[in-house]
């Protein structure tokens, strides 16, 4: 039967088997010393670890800080939004057919994906599972009213951000997303947690430490695999649930502590006028911005076409988000006056004018023939003038009534680039405004350095400046880009008397004024040559900005009209309509009123408007005679004034 | 022998009812099918135990047996590669180590160490004369050890390829195979580790884990540090069976890879210090059954039996304090799991049954008339009968 029976054992097989033995009863005995160690004379960090595991902190999430306009207005605030759960554990398992029909009757639910839902949960029966987010008011009321026949079901009320005004300033307002991994990196030390939501631009984001608040949280003991399980009363005021999601019976270890909601944000923005720049943008693209132009206090600032900031923090308008993050044209989500960038065209007139003057390289009197071109001196290539006639003999306040352009092509030629750029950052253009909202612009001035810097691969003659780009920029041409707002900034220079304001949107955050720039017979002459651009009608020519005007009120005003394709490659359109859209120029206007309180500067930028003065300044005709007429009486701007 | 029987089932029975009472306590507070572990475990444990009093009473040397043997080399061969059949195995995590359900399911490598121990010392006891020659005495042990444990290895298992490699080392030295062909061996198998181990990306990280569980305590050395801690808060005298916290979810896979955790904080110092002495009085025994069965085969048997069932104590203890990474093997006769409990206990039936081969070998001893009373009724299986010599 057996083959091995017989194989007797070698001798020394004890010495062999008791060697092995032995090192095996060595380890046993270390491994009874290390138990020693460890549970005798244990290491203190177990002790720390044994409190961590037992005690569970509950988070009770701030409420964000409500968003005031102007006047008072609400723009953000939070509403209560009411999500019906359900326990699985405290409804009883032949209910929970009749449960689901209910619900599915009542509150229109499909009750195979909440079967679905409770099979998935079915470790963790107290755990509290979502069966329709923020219901109306009337299936609330309904659910409440039929609790004792809905075991297990009860309703949970969150806080949920709300935009009143829905497109009005919905591109100010920003819009809110769950924190990125990245973020949630650099502000974990500001209590933010995985899931949370934050400002994902605009207002949002730049006060977002401000309007986030803090959290409050209560300590309750924790079972190991239970999550502990917050509920609400009907005020929504947050209450532990009695159970943890695998039913073990939940405590409180200290009174709460309550949340902090985030500060209230109070906006310089009226409301009244931002509503009525954007029913003027209607179908068209572009921006208009109204500061006060002795305080930099932002207005109005609106840009069409914009968006509704809620479809980013409601349920179900997937579609909408998604349309709008896609990037399709027209760009819904850029505010086109502050992150948008435009070449300025004549508009950047006004600067070389008060630069030109500030230097005294030209006075009120001198005067520069326009023969309806120029040449850098006299030979080589021309650069007309937009009328192609010429003007004749122009002095600088003609010039900035009629837009000359070789009035200024000499000007620039005289200043050089290098104090075009200085002045031009001095008055706001090409570097940050300061505005307090995120994703602002700088624009561009190109200069001596920025060529060398751009080329700086290529040929030393690629990098050199010349002074037919010097020619160029003198009317806002070539690689020259702003945005409506530096212009706005520029103006309000002008109309405030030679300082450069900080615009801003939050009333504690201004004013901000720079030291006087310009003396004050450089702003009178510069003043003057915009009034003429309003104010002439006869004997003709009349100013460019004419249809800017407004009986009885002291408006200054600058057109542009900027070149977004080569004239050369628009000669070939007999008529503007038959220009197709994008290759059309921007229309521009920037316009400052005087002789009212308060003073206000005003900047309409059409885009692919083609004209400035029979687009752009209708336009800022229509927001200052709103804004005198309706808003300026307001209390706001009265108590202001006295400060 | 008789004192190594009464010891061996003792300890045995000792045992298995310290692990019936953690599992009682562990599943006791559990609510739903985790915490309907421990009549489970009871039909497990009377399934095992009806195996242990079959094997005691039948002649080891029936395993010799060429059709025997052979049934258990391929059979075994089959089984465990049916947990790579779809629609058979079972994966679990990242592992496929189990065939059947997920309600119920064999682990059939836990019966790949046994066949391996009995191929092993059938070949090294029939070969004893050709030791010498470095085929029978490394080569060919080392390819039944490659193709068992190569093919557990890749279900994910590295816990018992390891014991299994420790065990054939063991049977290789007790058969007396050349010292030398040993330690080349032993370093083949020591530089072919970091291999194993890098080869598994979940294996290594494990490693990291252990050198520092403090950087992830919430992710992969969480499973450690509520492990520690079950130790620390048990302290010397332990919460009390039932008191203990640890089991109410912080530590996963209490009632299995972690009972011996469970065990220091719900028993204590004095827990823990019990269940060492009962393995070392285990393997106190098992090492004088080695020394005392009639033949090489036997004694092989034994020694192999005795190594898989006290290291994979010792190896688990280890991982439960820490010292090794979490490798998903149970405490042997004391956690639950049904394929391992079946069959640790079928293997110590044969090593009872080893030793009442040599008490009948021996030349007969005097009838012991001063057995107490009570242990009567617990061994009245054990009365040696005669047996049939062909």
């Amino acid at each position: 039967m057996s083959e091995n029976r017989d194989q007797e054992r070698y001798t020394g097989v004890e010495r062999r088997v008791q060697q092995v033995g032995f090192a095996i009863a060595a380890a046993l005995f270390l491994l009874g010393i290390q138990l020693w160690r460890l549970q005798i004379l244990s290491l203190s960090e177990f002790s720390k670890l044994a409190e961590d595991n037992r005690i569970w902190q509950k988070r009770l999430a701030a409420d964000r800080g409500i968003i005031y306009a102007r006047d008072g207005q609400v723009m953000a605030d939070n509403r209560a939004r009411v999500d019906v759960v359900i326990i699985p554990g405290e409804c009883p398992a032949e209910m929970l057919d009749t449960v689901c029909e209910r619900l599915q009757s009542w509150i229109n639910i499909d009750p195979e994906d909440l079967h679905k839902k409770i099979e998935a949960y079915q470790a963790l029966p107290f755990t509290q599972i979502l069966v329709k987010r923020d219901i109306s008011r009337a299936d609330q009321t309904r659910v409440e009213e039929n609790q004792h026949l809905l075991p297990g079901i009860t309703t949970v009320v969150h806080p949920q951000r709300r935009y009143l005004l829905g497109e009005t300033a919905g591109q100010i307002m920003g819009f809110l997303g769950e924190i990125s991994p990245v973020e949630l990196e650099r502000r974990r030390d500001e209590g933010y947690f995985m899931g949370d939501l934050v400002g994902k631009g605009g207002i949002e984001l730049f006060y977002e430490s401000l309007l986030h608040g803090q959290d409050g949280y209560m300590l309750v003991t924790k079972y190991a695999s239970g999550q502990p399980q917050l509920r609400t009363d009907k005020a929504g005021r947050p209450m532990i649930a009695r159970r943890d999601t695998i039913g073990h019976l939940l405590n409180l270890e200290a009174p709460p502590v309550p949340a902090r909601s985030g500060e209230a944000l109070n906006l310089t923005l009226d409301i009244d006028l931002q509503q009525k720049c954007e029913s003027l943008l209607k179908g068209e693209q572009g921006s208009i911005v109204v500061l006060d132009a002795d305080t930099g206090a932002v207005l109005a600032l609106a840009s069409a076409p914009g968006y509704d900031p809620s479809v980013f923090v409601n349920r179900g308008a997937t579609e909408e988000r998604l349309t709008l993050l896609s990037g399709q044209k027209p760009n819904r989500m850029t505010h086109r006056a502050f992150r948008e960038v435009y070449p300025p065209g004549s508009v950047f007139k006004i600067m070389l004018a008060a630069a030109g003057l500030e230097e005294k390289l030209i006075d009120a009197n001198t005067r520069f023939h326009c023969s309806g071109s120029y040449a850098i001196d006299g030979k080589g290539r021309r650069w007309n003038c937009w009328n192609r006639y010429g003007h004749g003999s122009m002095n600088v306040v003609e010039s900035l009534a009629f837009s000359c352009d070789v009035f200024f092509y000499t000007l620039g030629r005289r200043l050089e680039v290098d104090r075009i750029v200085a002045y031009s950052k001095l008055m706001g253009m090409g570097v940050l405004t300061g505005l307090d909202i995120t994703g602002e612009s700088a624009g561009l001035i190109p200069g001596r350095e920025w060529k060398a810097a751009m080329n700086k691969d290529k040929p030393a003659w690629e990098q050199q400046w010349y002074p037919g780009e010097t020619v160029n920029l003198s009317i806002g041409q070539g690689s020259c880009t702003t945005t409506p707002l530096q212009i706005t900034v520029m103006m309000a220079c002008i109309v405030n008397g030679g300082y450069r304001v900080q615009p801003y949107l939050r009333r504690e955050a201004g004013p901000i004024l720079s030291d006087k720039i310009f003396s004050d017979s450089t702003i009178d002459t510069v003043t003057a040559g915009l009034r003429m651009c309003v104010e002439r009608t006869k004997p003709a020519p009349t100013g460019t900005g004419n249809r800017a005007r407004i009986e009885g009120m002291d408006i200054i005003g600058k057109t542009g009209t900027a070149q977004v394709a080569s004239l050369s490659h628009l000669s070939k359109y007999k008529k503007t309509e038959d220009i197709p859209y994008p290759l059309r120029h921007h229309a521009w206007f920037t316009a400052g009123v005087l002789d009212r309180s308060p003073r206000i500067a005003v900047t309409v930028l059409i885009e692919h408007g083609h004209a400035g003065g029979s687009v752009a300044a209708p336009v800022a005709r229509d927001v200052i005679e709103y804004f005198y007429d309706h808003a300026a009486s307001k209390t706001s701007y009265l108590t202001l004034a006295g400060n | 022998m008789k004192r190594e029987i009464n010891t061996l089932v003792l300890t045995t029975l000792i045992l298995l009812a310290l692990g019936a009472l953690m599992i009682y306590s562990i599943g006791g507070l559990r609510t739903g099918a985790a915490g309907r572990i421990l009549p489970k475990h009871m039909i497990f444990l009377v399934v095992g135990l009806m195996g242990f009093v079959v094997m005691i009473n039948f002649d080891y040397h029936i395993l010799s047996n060429k059709i025997i043997r052979r049934c258990f080399f391929v059979g075994t061969l089959i089984l465990i590669i049916l947990p790579f059949v779809p629609g058979i195995g079972v994966e679990m995590g990242e592992a496929r180590r189990w065939i059947g359900r997920q309600s119920l399911s064999f682990q059939p490598s836990e019966l790949a160490r046994f066949t391996l121990v009995l191929i092993l010392s059938f070949q090294l006891t029939k070969h004893q004369e050709n030791l010498h020659k470095i085929t029978h005495s490394i080569i060919m042990p080392v390819l039944i050890l490659l193709l068992y444990g190569g093919i557990v290895f890749f279900q994910k298992d590295m816990g018992i390829p390891f014991i299994m490699a420790v065990t054939t080392m063991v049977l290789l030295w007790n058969a007396r195979v050349k010292i030398i062909y040993l330690i080349f061996t032993g370093v083949a198998g020591a530089a072919a580790l970091p291999f194993l181990i890098r080869s598994q990306g979940y294996r290594s990280s494990r490693i990291q884990v252990l050198m520092n569980p403090w950087i992830s305590r919430d992710d992969r050395g969480y499973q450690l540090i509520q492990s520690l801690s079950a130790f620390y808060q048990g302290g010397f005298s332990g919460s009390g069976v039932g008191y203990g916290e640890q089991k109410l979810g912080y530590l996963p896979a209490a009632h299995t890879d972690f009972i011996f955790a469970m065990i220091g904080e719900e028993l204590g110092l004095i827990g823990t210090i019990f269940v060492i002495v009962l393995f070392t009085v285990l393997l106190i025994a098992g090492i004088r059954v080695v020394l005392g069965a009639p033949d090489l085969f036997g004694s092989l048997l034994a020694s192999g039996i005795t190594t898989l069932i006290v290291f994979q104590a010792f190896f688990v203890m280890l991982v439960n304090l820490g010292f090794l990474p979490t490798k998903g093997l149970p405490l042997p006769l004391v956690s639950y799991g049904g394929s391992s409990l079946v069959i640790n206990l079928w293997m110590m039936g044969i090593l009872v049954n080893i030793a009442r081969q040599a008490q009948l070998s021996e030349t007969p001893v005097k009838k012991d008339i001063t057995v107490s009373l009570w242990k009567r009724p617990l061994f009245w299986i054990f009365q040696p009968r005669p047996l049939k010599i062909t």
